[in-house]
């Protein structure tokens, strides 16, 4: 889904597409730009009547009226850049979107084919290898992979199946193997894709409660500034100062706002798109800039914090068992467990002992995170099980000597105990390797500099949990937790007034992800969790929310940069507008130009300039964002007011110098 | 009427009509401004 920053065809579309937004009730939408221009529409009705009457300053009026349009085209401008990048982002995304047959099932059984947009929330579809899925649905029946990589860039393949949380299906995707029964969820243009299409292309977008807050200070601003303007000659008369109407525009062009005015909706398109780049969607600027306020993330333990994959490292007999008997209990244990621990504990058994062969399996018992154990019936009446010691305590007969130090000594390690028993007796214990991904512990302490709270939520036990959330480097952690209890720990971090950041995937994460101030689902993850969230993460990489989370951070910090640049530039054009204005009245007010500019007009003409074109500038910074480095907010802070307050400070008077002396080198002031 | 106009354009400063429909221009963005301050949801 990448796309280059600035390609030729956007910058086109950008272009064309710029021109459009000039319309005024397009322009009416940003304050400050609305009253430049209108400010234009005025200046060039005086401009053209100076230029048929042949007045001397026809040339001047045309120059500010010129400058006064480029200001309102460099703002649409760069709306339309940043809308630009999320359009080639959504017709990538349309491109999966394809009309395709689909095998319907009537209620008595029969099929019939038809258009994948005939098809309703609750119709079923048989979807068999090779077929692309028609649209969004849940598997009710079957299991089979399912390649994705038309959405998620990724190449290999997913399993869905009915069932658990991997029953979601998104249509556009192909199935590759088996035979699925789908139901599905989505009415004809309602369906997931079709969503994401309409956020990335931002015709759902509404300002967020900051651009709200921003709006309505930079309309006082400029509401303030107008009266003055219209009631400067009138009040000005008592004491004999007055100016000219041009003079009096440039003004109000100048001191308005305009650098902030102009890239606001540009830095908010562009926050939302620079997400879009790391594959999530973010169904909402508001959720892109909650991310940057977080000050709690809640991160599961396994696939977030440590590798996914817990693998089988040894296994350990208990009281009078050998480690054969062990050996073979756990591989009769995990012979229909599909998970990746359970295949890798019979790929240690088989190691271990090569003549291992498949048993005939009456029933199988799949895990769930609330029983937390899994196995099977055997044909011979056999009942092997394993699972987590605490529901395995209860259930085998008797808990032998010595139990207990066996599965601290392995939790103690950071790694995962698992009893197995046949016929309720205990065996031995099974050691799941699980490591904390190579990185990991960086990326919190970076979380921990910006003021971050991170906890690490796991089922497992607390020894586990402890020794993982030590190497880790997590601030606190909660161990023995039901998918269901994710809520009331969002709930109590919310209630000390934090605002947390989730990931999840499976319906039961939903409520949670609803509550969390950002919720990241998973795109692998049920379509209740995708509903619920206000993130889909496309790649199912849970640990993308420290990247989001620096995201946010970052579209916050470029708003205010360049707020903060925008206001303080204005106290450079005080020194340059004010004595052009009171040249004539008031020759003692000329001492505030210091820097020497050649003549009033010079000076109002040179400010303008640089007003206008200051924008232009600051589009690729509004577009990338700031440099964001994971640092403290105080030298966060300073750092960003020595660069974009100090810098604004200064900038101004060099560059409206230099803009003063080309401009009269070239003799175009008017 | 070319003189008349071309009186109001003569002297840009002084002109009592242009500066009127400045003002007048003036008065209509404070009004839609105070609606923006009211009503900032809508924009």
């Amino acid at each position: 889904m990448s796309n280059g920053v600035y390609s030729r065809k956007i910058l086109v579309e950008a272009l064309a597409d710029s021109i459009k937004k000039l319309n005024p009730r397009h322009v009416m939408g940003n304050p400050v730009m609305f009253v430049v221009e209108v400010t234009f529409f005025f200046a060039l009705i005086l401009s053209i009547g100076s230029w048929i009457f042949q007045l001397s300053v026809a040339l001047f009026n045309s120059e500010i009226s010129i400058l006064l349009l480029l200001t309102v085209w460099f703002s649409t401008f760069a709306e339309a850049l940043s809308e630009g990048r999320g359009r080639a982002q959504a017709e990538s995304l349309r491109k999966t979107r394809k009309e395709v047959r689909a095998h319907k099932i009537a209620d008595d059984g029969t099929i019939t084919d038809v258009d994948s947009a005939e098809l309703v929330k609750g119709d079923k579809v048989l979807v068999r290898a090779g077929d692309t899925i028609p649209t969004d649905g849940d598997v009710i029946k079957g299991r089979g992979s399912v390649d994705e990589s038309m959405i998620t860039g990724e190449s290999e393949p997913v399993i869905r199946e009915s069932g658990g949380d991997f029953t979601s299906v998104t249509g556009g995707t192909t199935l590759l193997s088996d035979e699925l029964l789908i139901e599905i969820t989505a009415n004809p243009g309602e369906s997931f894709l079709d969503k994401m299409i309409a956020l990335v292309e931002g015709a759902t977008r509404q300002k967020t409660p900051n651009e709200l807050a921003l709006t309505t200070v930079l309309a006082g601003f400029t509401w303030i500034l107008t009266v003055i303007i219209i009631t400067f000659n009138t009040l000005g008369s008592f004491l004999g100062v007055t100016s000219d109407i041009t003079v009096l525009y440039g003004l109000l062009a100048c001191l308005a706002p305009t650098t902030i005015g102009g890239l606001l909706p540009a830095i908010g398109i562009a926050g939302m798109d620079r997400v879009t780049q790391f594959n999530v969607i973010a169904k909402s600027g508001r959720a892109v800039e909650a991310a940057g306020d977080v000050t709690t993330i809640i991160l599961d333990k396994t696939g977030t914090i440590t590798i996914g994959n817990r693998l089988a490292e040894e296994f350990i007999p208990l009281g009078d068992k050998t480690e054969a008997d062990v050996t073979r209990a756990s591989f009769l244990s995990s012979v229909s467990d599909e998970t990746p621990e359970g295949r890798s504990i019979v790929a240690l058994a088989q190691k271990l002992i090569p003549d291992l062969t498949r048993p005939d399996v009456k029933n199988v018992v799949e895990f769930s995170a609330s029983t937390k154990m899994s196995g099977v019936d055997l044909a011979d009446g056999r009942e092997v099980r394993k699972g987590a010691f605490e529901v395995m305590s209860d259930y085998m007969r008797y808990v032998p000597q010595g139990f207990r130090e066996v599965i601290d000594g392995i939790a103690q390690r950071g790694a995962t105990p698992l009893v197995v028993s046949v016929d309720r007796e205990p065996i031995g214990v099974i050691h799941l390797k699980d490591t904390v991904k190579p990185g990991m512990r960086e990326r919190l302490q970076e979380l921990r500099k910006m003021g971050i709270k991170t906890i690490m939520v796991t089922g497992d036990n607390r020894l586990t949990a402890a020794t993982i959330a030590a190497e880790a480097g997590v601030d606190d952690y909660v161990a023995e937790s039901k998918p269901e209890d994710k809520i009331k720990i969002v709930q109590a971090e919310q209630k000390q007034g934090k605002i947390v950041a989730m990931t999840g995937d499976g319906t039961n994460d939903a409520p949670a992800l609803a509550q969390a101030d950002v919720g990241l689902a998973m795109n692998s993850g049920t379509q209740a969790a995708k509903e619920a969230a206000n993130m889909v993460d496309l790649d199912s990489d849970p640990t993308k929310l420290i990247d989001v989370v620096g995201i946010g951070k970052q579209l916050l910090m470029t708003r205010g940069s360049i707020t903060t640049f925008s206001v303080v530039t204005d106290f450079a054009k005080y020194f340059t507008i004010l004595p052009a204005i009171f040249a004539a009245t008031l020759p003692a007010v000329s001492k505030l130009d210091f820097i020497n500019l050649e003549s009033p007009h010079s000076a109002i003409l040179s400010a303008v300039i640089f007003n206008t074109f200051v924008i232009l500038a600051l589009i690729p910074l509004a577009m990338r964002g700031v440099k964001y480095k994971p640092k403290d907010a105080t030298s966060t802070l300073i750092r960003n007011v020595m660069v974009y307050g100090v810098g604004g400070l200064i900038t101004p008077f060099i560059a409206i110098k230099a803009i003063d002396l080309l401009i009269n080198y070239l003799h175009i002031v008017g | 009427m070319y003189m008349l106009a071309s009186q109001i354009f003569m002297n840009l400063s002084s002109t009592t009509l242009i500066y009127i429909a400045f003002v007048i221009i003036g008065i209509i963005l404070v009004g839609y401004l105070t609606y923006v301050l009211i009503h900032p949801e809508r924009f």
